[in-house]
Parts: C-alpha cells; structure tokens; sequence
C-alpha cells in the first residue's frame, strides 16, 4: 500500500507542467538522438548533461531519463530502414529489422513491431521497477564478478550461434573485437598494449567510431558493390494502421516470448554494468532458439525484432533501479545520469528514498509518462520516419556519410576517429565479402573492456583458479549454459561436414 | 570461395601472432593480479587459432570468385569510396562545412544528375542544419576552413 501512496505523489510531481516540458524535451531530443548514427544514447546524455544545473534535480533526471527512453526507442529507425544501427543496443535488430523492411517490403510492420514491443518491455519493466525495487536490487547486489564474465561469456556464446555462417568465423571475430577493445593504457596496471608506438593509440580506439565504419560505411559499399548501381532499389514504404493492427497481432502470437525477454532484459539490466546491449543479443539469441523455425530468423521474422527491443527497452529502465537504490548504475547510460545526481548535490543510494521521496517517485512515476509518451509519437510519426525511404540515393548516400563523418568526429572532436571510421569502412567491406559476421565483432569491441574488468577480479578472487566460474551456483549454471551454447553450432557444424556435402563450402 | 578468402584469413592469423607477441611478455600473473598482457593474449589465441581452421579449410577449395561481382560493382564501390576519402583529406583544410555542402552537391550533380537550383539548394541546407544541430545545439565546434583561421570566412 505504501508503494501506491508514494507512487501517487510521483505522478503528481511528474505531472506538473514544467516536468510534462522537460520530458517531452528528453524524449523528443532521445529519439533524434537515437536515430542519428554515431550519436549514442549514452553521448547525448553526457552532452546535455550541464544543461540541466539549470533546472532543478527532479526536472532534470526526468529530462536526462528522456533521452534514454526516447534514444532506446529511436535507434531502430536507421536499424531497420538502412541497415545501419542508430545505438549499439538496436545492432541486433538488424538481422531481421532490415530484412524484413527491404526483402519482406514491410517497414512499417518492422518499425511498429519494434514500437510495440519496446512500449510492453518497457511497461512491464517500470511495474517491476515499481514494486520490487528494494528485493530485485538486494538480489543484483549477490552478483560478483564471476557472475558477471559468466553473463558475458553467455552473451558471446549466443553470438557464436547466431550467424547462419561459420562460427569458426565469428570466434575468430570476437577475438579480434576483444584485441581492438584492450588498445591503449591497461587502466589497472598502466602498461601500453598493442600501440606499437603510435601515440594516437595510447586512449585506446573508441567503439562508436569503429561502429559506424564497419556498419555504416561498409553496408553502404557492399550494398553499392553488389547492386552494381549507385540508387536505391526503389523501396517506397506506405504505413498506415494495417501496419500497427499486424504488430499488435504479431505480438498476441509471441506475448510469452516478448514477456520473458523481457524478464531476462530487465534481469540484464539491473546488472551493474550491463545495459541494454547485451540484453539485446541475448534475447535475440533466445528467441532463435526457442522458435521452432529457426530459418525464418535472418530473414525479417518478427520474433527477431520484438524479442531483442523488449530486451533492451526492459534493460534501460532496469538500469535505473540500482543507480538509484544503490548507486551502482545499471548501464553506461545510467553512469552518466547518476554523475548529474552528483552534480546536483543528491547521493544516490537508499537513503534517497527517505530523503527526497519527490525526487525518487518522481522518477518513477514519469518512467511511465516517458514511455507513454515516446510510444505515442513514435506510432503517430511512422508515417513520417518510414518516408526517409523515399528520399534519393544521391541525396541520402552522401548524406548518411556526412552524418557518419560528424557522428565520429563529435564524440572527442578527434579527426583520428574519422579516420577510423573510414578505415574501419573499408575493413568492414572486405570483410563482409569474405563472409564474415560483423556482430560478433562490433559487440566484443563493445564490451572487451567491462569482460576484462570482471575476468581479472575474479581470478584475483580466486588467486588465478579458474575454479571459481564453477564452484558458485549462479555462475556455475550461467557457465554451463554458455559453454553449451558455443559447442551447439560447432558440433552441428562437424554433423553437417561427415554427412555427404550438399554443395560445395 | 575467392582467393582473398585465403588473404584475409591468413592476415587475421598474422594479426593474431603479433598481438600474441606483443602481449605476452606481461600476459603472466603480476603483482596484482592477471598481467597487462594476459587479456590480449587469449583473445588473440582464440582469434588466431579460429582463423587457422578457416585458412586450413579455405585453402583446399579451388578459388573461384573474383573479390568484385562485377565491373558495375567495382564502379559502384569506386565511385563511392574515392569522394569519402576526398572528403576526410579535405576537412582539416576547408573544414567541416565547406567540404560536407560541396560534397553533397557533387554527388547530386554526378549521381542525381539534378538541375543546378536542386544542387545549390542540397550544398547550403545540409551544412546549415548541421549547424544549428551540432554548433548551436549540441555544442560542438566542428572543424573550421583555413579561411577561417585567416579570418576571411566565419566557417
């Protein structure tokens, strides 16, 4: 009962006029935010974040929170209408967003479908948030770092499975993600790894711009390369309710699937550390092997876009609830919203809720309008976001380009980055001919550094036995569960090569 | 199967040896726990040992394919690549605007083929947009023409 009492003075603090302003600010700035490439959820917020001393601490939070939302719902728009992921979390959307946009011809489903599951991961997870927040963060809090490398090392063992192609291919590509990720300054020790010298490498190599090379620049040459034509192929999109009434559709049809990705997102996400990217591929992973007709993933199944976005919706407000309870941000997004908790001179943790009930219910309760909100304008402004698909190669190719260009060079104002960027462009085409996954990659780029962190805890932990992964309960059963993921695709892939060969390599 | 299948795989096994190099000297346990080097060099023996497989498989296969589909396509792609590169040599020279609003209107010139109203209108809208988004909004100074610097151009 409590819990209502104080989520009703929640909606009344996040119900005033000028909260209503800031979040439908956030939200708006969000989606922009997410859909432009290179200009991550996690940037937009640091970006903005000395905007809001301007404002008092509970406007401001709403605001920065916005962003999240507005940028976890946005980053699928450039996902699924130009194979290029607008966030790191919406990377999983491509492999069966843009399929479904391009081959399927069906934008508006593979956007509205998105929406949709996005709004119900989203839902469910602000009612968990609300009403287990203290039991679900006591939980998170038993996890150390065993725990941690096992969830990553699961996350990474979904990837290996997940290509249709070799997953020879994709270890040898996470490899090569973790090698790019431990460049520059080791922070523990200090020691320079795999700079050879160079200078420009000492900071390590940031993974945005190595992103929106591999994916952005290197689709746009493949796409060219094999077309053979510099122009669109002439996709018009046309979404109307149909589009919206067959998500909803769609989504009785997979209500269980979208309900316990969901779960596993909002698990993922109150995490410390994890966000919504792992959740993502996870549930992506998930989905592909619970589903009954695997070929149909790749190929713009529904289940492929709904399970991932619910995933990674559920993680971002999961994220918030240890940075609030205890303060220990969920997420790289929700780290930055609680550097701003700092700067506003509150001190996340769980006296915040006896101390400043406003501020927290507050919160909560415009995590709920947030979502309202961003659901509604995304659902109003398909029409407008799917009519991108109309506008000219000539205009659009040189365009994502520049916006590449910028979206690398605006993180730390490096033209090293751009360099990066294009370089990576190229790697990704070459690549990408020669077969070879670029998730795997572009996700071990993403999380080499917190894998590594945990790894050296817990063997310092367990004085360098590896031991430790399997003599505690959670990590042992997250462990096995990895491990058996990553010999899946190998030991199919040994069956497949003593029968006699359908077709030659 | 192309020849440069073998290529890449045998540049990732390469790429995997020197990181394996570089990391091993510290790749043991130090005072504090794993070594600098202990994180690189496993990445790089699952990398390299996963290439060597792909390389050993490649290798028996007759290549066949050409890197390129087709004369189109390595137009296609040339086509492309050649203005990007362009245009990332030319922005510490004419900054960031100069070089993105001549960019887009050669590309509507070239590719779209548009009358001369439509490319001046693409070549001034985009960097101004820009402007506004990242300047006046974001706060973030992108880099400015040589011009400028001389005080001859406000971009």
């Amino acid at each position: 009962m409590d819990t209502f009492a104080h989520l009703a003075l929640g909606f009344q603090v996040a119900l005033q006029p000028f909260n209503l302003l800031m979040l439908f600010f956030g939200v708006a700035l969000g989606l922009v935010i997410g859909v432009l490439p290179g200009l991550g959820g996690t940037s937009g917020v640091a970006i903005l974040l000395p905007v809001t001393v301007f404002v008092p601490p509970t406007s401001a939070v709403i605001f920065l929170c916005g962003i999240y939302w507005g940028a976890l719902f946005g980053g699928v728009v450039t996902t699924i209408l130009f194979n290029i992921p607008g966030e790191p979390w919406s990377v999983a959307l491509l492999f069966d967003g843009f399929p479904l946009a391009k081959q399927k011809g069906r934008p508006g489903l593979a956007l509205s479908s998105s929406f949709v599951a996005s709004f119900v991961g989203a839902l469910v997870a602000t009612v968990l948030f609300t009403f287990f927040a203290v039991l679900l963060a006591d939980w998170a809090l038993a996890f150390g770092p065993p725990e941690l490398f096992a969830v990553f090392l699961l996350a990474f063992a979904t990837l290996t499975g997940l290509e249709s192609g070799s997953p020879l291919k994709s270890i040898a590509m996470i490899g090569l993600g973790l090698l790019l990720a431990s460049i520059g300054f080791d922070t523990v020790t200090g020691a320079p790894r795999l700079t050879f010298g160079r200078s420009e490498l000492l900071g390590g190599i940031g993974f945005v711009p190595v992103t929106i090379g591999l994916f952005g620049i290197g689709e746009l040459l493949a796409s060219a390369e094999e077309q053979g034509t510099l122009s669109f192929q002439g996709l018009a999109a046309r979404v109307g309710l149909t589009d919206v009434l067959d998500s909803i559709k769609a989504l009785r049809d997979r209500i269980w699937l979208v309900l316990g990705t969901t779960l596993v997102g909002f698990w993922i996400g109150v995490l410390p550390g994890t966000g919504a990217t792992p959740a993502s591929f996870l549930a992506y992973g998930l989905a592909r092997s619970w589903s009954k007709d695997k070929e149909d993933f790749g190929k713009g199944e529904i289940s492929g876009i709904m399970a991932p976005q619910s995933s990674a919706d559920a993680a971002g407000v999961g994220s918030i609830l240890p940075m609030i309870a205890l303060g220990v941000p969920g997420s790289p997004t929700a780290a930055v919203i609680m550097a701003g908790l700092f700067i506003w001179g509150l001190q996340p943790g769980p006296q915040l809720f006896i101390t400043n009930p406003d501020f927290v219910w507050g919160l909560i309760a415009s995590i709920y309008l947030g979502q309202l909100l961003t659901f509604t304008i995304c659902i109003l402004g398909v029409p407008l976001l799917a009519s991108i698909m109309r506008v000219p190669y000539a205009i659009m190719t040189p365009f994502i380009v520049v916006i590449s260009i910028l979206g690398s060079y605006s993180l730390s104002n490096s033209m090293t980055d751009v360099w990066i960027t294009l370089i990576f462009g190229l790697v990704g085409f070459w690549l990408r001919k020669q077969r070879y996954p670029m998730a795997p990659l572009v996700v071990a780029i993403v999380l080499g550094d917190s894998m590594e962190k945990v790894l050296r805890q817990s063997l310092i932990m367990s004085d360098a036995s590896l031991t430790i992964f399997f003599t505690r309960p959670i990590a042992l059963v997250t462990m096995i569960a990895a491990i058996g993921l990553f010999a899946l695709p190998v030991m199919q892939g040994l069956r497949r090569r003593r029968l006699p060969s359908r077709q030659a390599a | 199967m192309t020849r440069y299948e073998n290529v890449t795989a045998a540049a990732l096994v390469l790429i995997a040896a020197v990181a394996m190099g570089d990391s091993l000297k510290t790749a043991g346990w130090a005072a504090n726990g794993p070594g600098a080097g202990f994180y690189p060099f496993w990445s790089a023996v699952a990398m390299g040992l996963a290439a060597l497989v792909v390389l050993g498989r490649s290798l028996r296969v007759k290549p066949t394919r050409e890197l390129f589909g087709s004369a189109e396509g390595a137009a296609a792609f040339w086509k492309l690549t050649v203005p990007m590169v362009a245009v990332v040599l030319l922005v510490p020279w004419l900054g960031f605007y100069l070089v993105s609003g001549g960019y887009m209107a050669f590309f509507g010139r070239w590719i779209g083929r548009y009358r001369w109203l439509w490319v001046a209108v693409m070549g001034f809208s985009v960097p101004l947009a820009l402007y506004l988004l990242f300047e006046q909004g974001f706060k973030v100074p992108l880099p400015k023409s040589v011009l400028y610097r001389q005080g001859l151009l406000p971009f």
